[in-house]
C-alpha cells in the first residue's frame, strides 16, 4: 500500500506519518519525499526513531512500485513547494491512498479536492508559496558549539535575520550526538532533539548536517555568517572528540545480581 | 545621604543621559560608577567624556581595563564561541573608536572604591572580572564581602540588578597545617552584610531595553532599583550607522544584552 501526504507548511506531514509508522507491528515500511535528497532533514529524522524503515531516493520509482508486491506500506511526503500538479504523473501511476494535512484556517481548496482523506493538522494558516523565501544550508563535517547554537536558535526564531515560519535542522554538536532542530512560527518554542544515531567521535563527521528555514526577509547573508561563527575549529573537535572518548571509557558498568 | 550608584553603561550615551535626569529627579547627592564606561555600544567617547565632565567617582570595569590593556579575558569569560567572537569584534571596533585622553583615562581607574562602610567594585572585590551572581554560595558571597572590609557591596557586570543580604552568621574556620598535627578551630560571627548589584545602564540583561541602577539612603539604608526608559531606538540605530553589527541593535532593543555570563560564578580569572 502506497499513502501519499501533502499539506501545506509546517502542517504536520512528517508527524503524522511518524504515528502511522509508530502503529504498524512487523511489517515492511517505506518512506519517499521527492526533490528533498539534498536536504533529507524529515529523511534523517524517521530514520532515526525507525532504523528498519526502507528510504526510496529519487530515481528508485520502479522499486517503489515494486514495494507494493511484498506488502511494504510506504509513505509519500510531498514537500509543500511542490506542485500538486507536478508529481501527478507518479502519483497516478502508483494507485496510491491521498492524505490532505490541512491547516485551521481550512483555505485547502485544492488539497481538500485531491486528497482521499483530510486530517486537521499543526499549521494555523497557510501561507502562499510565492511570498516566502527557502533558505538551506548543508554543514556536513561541521560541529556546533551548542551554547552558540542556542543563542542563534533563539535570535532566527525571534525574527532577528527577518520573518521565520518555519525551521527545521540536523546538527552536529560537539558531544558527538546529531540533533533534530524544529520550529513552527506559533506553535513550536525551543526545540532541540537528540537524534537516535551512534556518537561521532573521529574526526569531523561524515553524515548529514543542515537546515531548511523558511520565511519573509530573510536576511541569508547575516543567518550564514552566524552559523560559521558557531562552528568550533579542529583543534577544538579534537579536543572535545577526546574528553567525550575518556569519559566512555571511564563509566563504570553496573551489573544487576 | 542619598546616593546613586550606576554600571555597564557600555557607550550607550543615551541611557545615560536619561539616567542622570532621573538621579537629579531623585535628588541623590553623590552618585558612583562601577565601571565598564565602553565596550560594544555607539558612543564610547562621548560616555567617559560626560562622567568625567561630571566628576563621578568610577571603579574600573572589565571592558575599560581590556582596552587599555588589550583583549586577554580568559577564555571563561565567554559562554559561547559567538559571544566571544561577538566580544572580539566589540573589542576591535571600540579599540579603534576611543581617543587616546579616553584610554588614558580608563587606564588610571581605580579596581575599587571605598566610602565609610561602602565599597564600589565592578565585578568582585578579587577581580573585575568575576562574576556575583544572586544565586552564588552565601559562604563564597560573604568571603568576598568581608574581603572588601565593608559592610555594603556594590558590584555590576552581571546586567542584571539584585540586593542580596547576608545574614549575621556564626562561621567556624579549621585549620590544618602538614608540620603540625593540632588542627586549629576559630570561630566568629560574621556581621549582617549586604550585596547590591546596581544592574546596567547601557546593555541590560532583564528582558527589557530600559536602564537599570540604583539609589541608596546611607542612613536608612533603603535601596530603591530604578528602571528607566530612554529613547533606544536611537541608540539601535547609532549601533547600524556606525558600523557595529546589526544583531548588537536587535539584542539591546530586547534587553537581551550579549550574554557574556562566565559559567561558573566563582571562577577566579587567573591571568
Amino acid at each position: 500500500m502506497i499513502i501519499a501526504v501533502a499539506g501545506s507548511l509546517g502542517a504536520g506531514k512528517s508527524q503524522w506519518i511518524r504515528q502511522q509508522i509508530a502503529q504498524i507491528d512487523n511489517q515492511p515500511i517505506g518512506y519517499f519525499s521527492p526533490q528533498t535528497d539534498s536536504v533529507p532533514i524529515d529523511t534523517i529524522f524517521l530514520q532515526s526513531e525507525y532504523p528498519q524503515l526502507q528510504i526510496y531516493q529519487t530515481g528508485q520509482e520502479v522499486e517503489l512500485i515494486k514495494s507494493q508486491i511484498d506488502g511494504t506500506t510506504t509513505y509519500i511526503e510531498i514537500p509543500w513547494y511542490l506542485n500538486l500538479s507536478e508529481i501527478e504523473p507518479l502519483l497516478a501511476t502508483l494507485n496510491c491512498h491521498r492524505v490532505g494535512i490541512c491547516s485551521e484556517d481550512g483555505n485547502n481548496s485544492e488539497l481538500r479536492k485531491w486528497a482521499d482523506e483530510i486530517v486537521l493538522g499543526a499549521a494555523t494558516i497557510s501561507y502562499l508559496k510565492m511570498s516566502l523565501d527557502i533558505y538551506r544550508g548543508i554543514l556536513t563535517g561541521e560541529i556546533l558549539d551548542y551554547d552558540s547554537l542556542a543563542t542563534f536558535w533563539l535570535e532566527l526564531i525571534q525574527g532577528a535575520y527577518g520573518e521565520v515560519i518555519r525551521a527545521k535542522a540536523i546538527f552536529d554538536l560537539a558531544d558527538g550526538q546529531s540533533y533534530h532542530g524544529n520550529f513552527i512560527s506559533g506553535k513550536t518554542k525551543l526545540n532541540f532533539k537528540a537524534l537516535n544515531l551512534p556518537p561521532w567521535l573521529k574526526d569531523r563527521p561524515d553524515r548529514f548536517s543542515g537546515f531548511e528555514i523558511v520565511g519573509k526577509n530573510l536576511d541569508k547573508q547575516e543567518i550564514a555568517r552566524t552559523v560559521r561563527d558557531c562552528c568550533i575549529s579542529s583543534e577544538a573537535i579534537a579536543y572535545y572528540q577526546q574528553q567525550m572518548k575518556n569519559s566512555l571509557e571511564n563509566r563504570t558498568e553496573v551489573e544487576v545480581l | 545621604m542619598k546616593i546613586a550608584v550606576m554600571s555597564c553603561i557600555h557607550g550607550n550615551y543615551e541611557a545615560l543621559n536619561e539616567v542622570l535626569i532621573d538621579i537629579d529627579r531623585h535628588s541623590a547627592e553623590k552618585i558612583y560608577c562601577v565601571g565598564d564606561l565602553v565596550g560594544y555600544g555607539p558612543y564610547p567617547n562621548e560616555v567617559v567624556k560626560l562622567i568625567r565632565s561630571l566628576d563621578i567617582p568610577t571603579a574600573q570595569g572589565c571592558w575599560d581595563e581590556d582596552i587599555v590593556e588589550g583583549l586577554n579575558a580568559c577564555e571563561c569569560s565567554y559562554p559561547s564561541l559567538l559571544a566571544e567572537k561577538r566580544g572580539k569584534l566589540a573589542h576591535e571596533w571600540t579599540n579603534k573608536e576611543v581617543h587616546p585622553e579616553v584610554r588614558q583615562y580608563l587606564a588610571q581607574l581605580p579596581h575599587t572604591l571605598k566610602e565609610n562602610n561602602l565599597c564600589f567594585v565592578h565585578g568582585s572585590p578579587n577581580s573585575n572580572h568575576e562574576y556575583l551572581l544572586p544565586e552564588m554560595d552565601a559562604f563564597a558571597a560573604l568571603e568576598r564581602v568581608l574581603a572588601s572590609n565593608a559592610d555594603v557591596l556594590f558590584c555590576g557586570h552581571t546586567h542584571i540588578p539584585y540586593v542580596r543580604t547576608l545574614d549575621s552568621a556564626q562561621l567556624q574556620v579549621k585549620v590544618h597545617q602538614p608540620q603540625n598535627k593540632e588542627e586549629r578551630s576559630i570561630s566568629f560571627n560574621a556581621p549582617l552584610k549586604r550585596i547590591i548589584n546596581v544592574g546596567s545602564v547601557g546593555e541590560p540583561r532583564h528582558g527589557r531595553p530600559n536602564a537599570t541602577y540604583v539609589v541608596y539612603d546611607t542612613e536608612t539604608e533603603e535601596v530603591i532599583l530604578r528602571e528607566v526608559e530612554y529613547d533606544y531606538k536611537k541608540t539601535c540605530q547609532a549601533i547600524i550607522d556606525r558600523g557595529l553589527p546589526p544583531i548588537f541593535a536587535w539584542r539591546l532593543a530586547r534587553g537581551l544584552e550579549f550574554a557574556e555570563k562566565a559559567d561558573d560564578p566563582t571562577h577566579v580569572c587567573e591571568r
